[in-house]
């Protein structure tokens, strides 16, 4: 499939060469003027007349061939993208020297063929010089066009005429009333000198582009590196920060056997204190949830039934909701099945979402909605808000570790995958400028099977 | 990395190569006069182009130099000759020159012949010459020489235009005399030479 750009290099290129074919109509006027100027410095022998015409020569010339040039490489950009490549080199060749052909059938002139030559040696040095990423388009433009004003000056040496060099109407004009003037002094000198002159400042500019592109990419090289180093401490720091925390988490199995068995020993104590007995229970409650608590924590693989109702009620209890301007509202379908998840995990998951969601509609009036439904092979939970949206390029790294708008550890989102994707479901954003849309979607299994796995391991 | 300048390196050579070909040719210069032994013209002399290249206006300041009797009417038709002696057609084509007078290069060519006939007719000497040096012995100009060589009787013209020995072979085969020289001011002396 072609390519927009290629299509718009494709276009620009056929414009620029259509304008070179058809300048000279619209400077016949400014042409033939010329052309009396530089028989009025003969009539007159006044060098000064014919300096004059000498520039409006090379701007004329200089302007048709960067119509010329800068289609051909428009239209060889279409073709192939590699300007150091033969096949590159060879169309921009071609092009160059058929439009030169073209303008001498057209309008009848002798355009010389050795300064396009030239000016092609001159490009194919720069193109195989210079790589594509280290020279972007605009300065390898700038530098083509600086060739061909310096190149251009040839055509009035007239000691290169037996070249070649010159050998359309105006110049061999220009080099003829010169030659009669002042037996060609003027012209050998101020033509040598602006080439020199031109070509030197060229060199310069090519050099000092070369190196400012050079440095960027050196620039853009430190910045990936230290992108990359950024990540790998993040992902020590994360390492470091679960490993404490799954051995401290470890840890609290020992002050919990021992609140178990000092309960049990208050109970055998105290065998007929009803009430006692009533806290003695709710104690032992409450060291179970926790004991299930840390064994889910523990291992990624543990999952427990529970209603999607209980999975909202525990996600939300953990969420700060007093937000005065945003509503929060849970919807769930009436039939939705139990699932099989390790619930502290999806919680916190769940959690971070509805976070998210609150902080980005900021300090404005918004709506953020927790919502469940179900299809044959799946539940659907859904966070919505009403926020502003996330920007396109955004969402392309949302899901790395350590990308963050709000200057945060930027893990939130990338847990909220790891976790989804540990139940085989999978997660979308859907995001435009009025709201923002993540849905979880879990695959639902079957009764039987969830009944054999519905222990811990 | 060699490969990449090897294009670039064949042009250059190439280049070189036509360079060493165009020094080398001028050199040889057999068939030409430095200037005419004695003169074949008179005045009131008629200088016109063939090929509208602004070239006639230095020969008219030339004959003026040299204090010719001579009037320069680049578009003369060959009615016009009656009033004159001698015929000087400065030979170049000049497509910008030919837009300026309104005339197609068809009826350029034929306004030429008909002028070289009618020196012929009237029995008056046709000089040419060529000023243009190599840019302007292209094509067209060359149509020009060989519509006025049977004609002429006196060509002066660039040794550096004549690389080719184009212009040394028309004079051969015409049996008419050729002076080349270096520079445009150094025509002048063969050119007096045609009258005094």
């Amino acid at each position: 499939m072609v390519k927009p750009l290629n299509i718009l290099y494709g276009m620009s290129g056929l414009a620029l060469l259509g304008l070179a074919m058809t300048l000279p109509f619209f400077t016949r006027e400014m042409v033939l003027l010329l052309f009396a100027r530089v028989t009025q410095s003969i009539e007159t022998a006044d060098s000064g007349t014919l300096v004059l015409s000498v520039f409006f020569y090379v701007l004329h010339q200089l302007v048709m061939c960067t119509f010329i040039y800068l289609g051909a490489l428009f239209l060889s950009l279409a073709i192939v993208k590699q300007q150091a490549s033969s096949l590159f080199q060879g169309f921009f060749a071609f092009i160059v020297i058929e439009a030169i052909f073209v303008e001498n059938v057209i309008h009848t002139e002798q355009y010389s063929y050795t300064i396009h030559l030239l000016i092609l040696s001159c490009a194919f040095i720069l193109f195989n010089s210079v790589s594509n990423d280290k020279f972007r388009l605009f300065p390898l433009i700038s530098v083509l066009i600086l060739i061909i004003l310096s190149l251009e000056w040839l055509n009035l040496i007239p000691s290169l005429s037996s070249l070649g060099f010159g050998s359309d109407d105006l110049a061999t004009s220009i080099k003829v009333a010169d030659g009669y003037l002042t037996n060609n002094k003027l012209l050998n000198s101020i033509s040598t000198l602006f080439f020199i002159l031109f070509s030197v400042l060229t060199l310069f500019f090519t050099l000092l582009i070369y190196t400012f592109n050079k440095q960027i990419h050196t620039l853009n090289k430190y910045q990936e590196q230290e992108r990359e180093l950024k990540d790998a401490r993040i992902a020590v720091l994360e390492s470091r920060v679960f490993k404490e925390v799954h051995t401290l988490v470890h840890d609290l199995k020992t002050p919990l056997v021992s609140i178990e068995g000092l309960t049990s020993l208050i109970e055998m104590v105290l065998p007929h204190h009803e009430k006692m007995k009533a806290y003695s229970n709710r104690i032992q409650g409450s060291v179970q949830k926790m004991k299930e608590m840390i064994a889910e924590i523990l291992r990624e693989d543990v999952r427990t039934q529970v209603q999607v109702k209980e999975l909202f009620d525990y996600a939300t209890s953990h969420t700060v909701l007093s937000h005065p301007l945003i509503a929060f509202s849970v919807e769930s379908a009436p039939d939705l099945p139990a699932i099989r998840v390790n619930k502290i995990r999806m919680a916190r998951a769940l959690t971070n979402l509805i976070e998210n969601a609150v902080f980005s509609i900021g300090n404005q009036p918004g709506h953020v909605v927790l919502q469940a439904k179900r299809d044959d092979s799946h539940l659907f939970i859904i966070v919505s808000d009403d926020g502003p949206g996330i920007a396109p390029e955004v969402i392309k790294g949302i899901w790395q570790e350590g990308y963050s708008t709000k200057h945060s550890s930027g893990l939130g989102l990338p847990f909220v995958k790891a976790v989804v994707m540990q139940h085989g479901g999978r997660v979308t954003i859907d995001s435009d400028a009025n709201s923002t849309k993540v849905m979880i979607a879990l695959p639902l299994y079957e009764k039987e099977e969830d009944d054999d796995k519905d222990s811990y391991h | 990395m060699m490969r990449a300048y090897i294009i670039p390196l064949l042009i250059s050579l190439s280049i070189v190569i036509v360079a060493h070909k165009a020094m080398e040719a001028p050199k040889y210069l057999m068939y030409t006069l430095p200037n005419l032994p004695t003169p074949i013209g008179k005045e009131k002399v008629l200088i016109t182009s063939a090929g509208q290249d602004p070239d006639g206006f230095i020969v008219q300041r030339m004959a003026q130099e040299l204090h010719l009797s001579a009037d320069y009417r680049p578009t003369a038709l060959a009615s016009d000759l009656y009033d004159y002696q001698t015929v000087v057609l400065v030979v170049g084509y000049s497509p910008n020159g030919l837009k300026t007078t309104i005339r197609s290069l068809e009826e350029e060519k034929r306004r030429v012949k008909a002028i070289c006939k009618q020196t012929k007719r009237r029995g008056i000497p046709l000089i040419l010459l060529h000023l243009g040096g190599p840019g302007r012995l292209d094509e067209q100009t060359m149509a020009f020489f060989r519509e006025a060589a049977p004609y002429t009787h006196y060509l002066i013209g660039l040794r550096g235009a004549d690389y080719s020995g184009y212009l040394r072979q028309l004079a051969k085969r015409y049996g008419f005399s050729i002076t080349l020289v270096q520079r445009i001011q150094d025509m002048k002396l063969p050119m007096n030479s045609v009258f005094r």
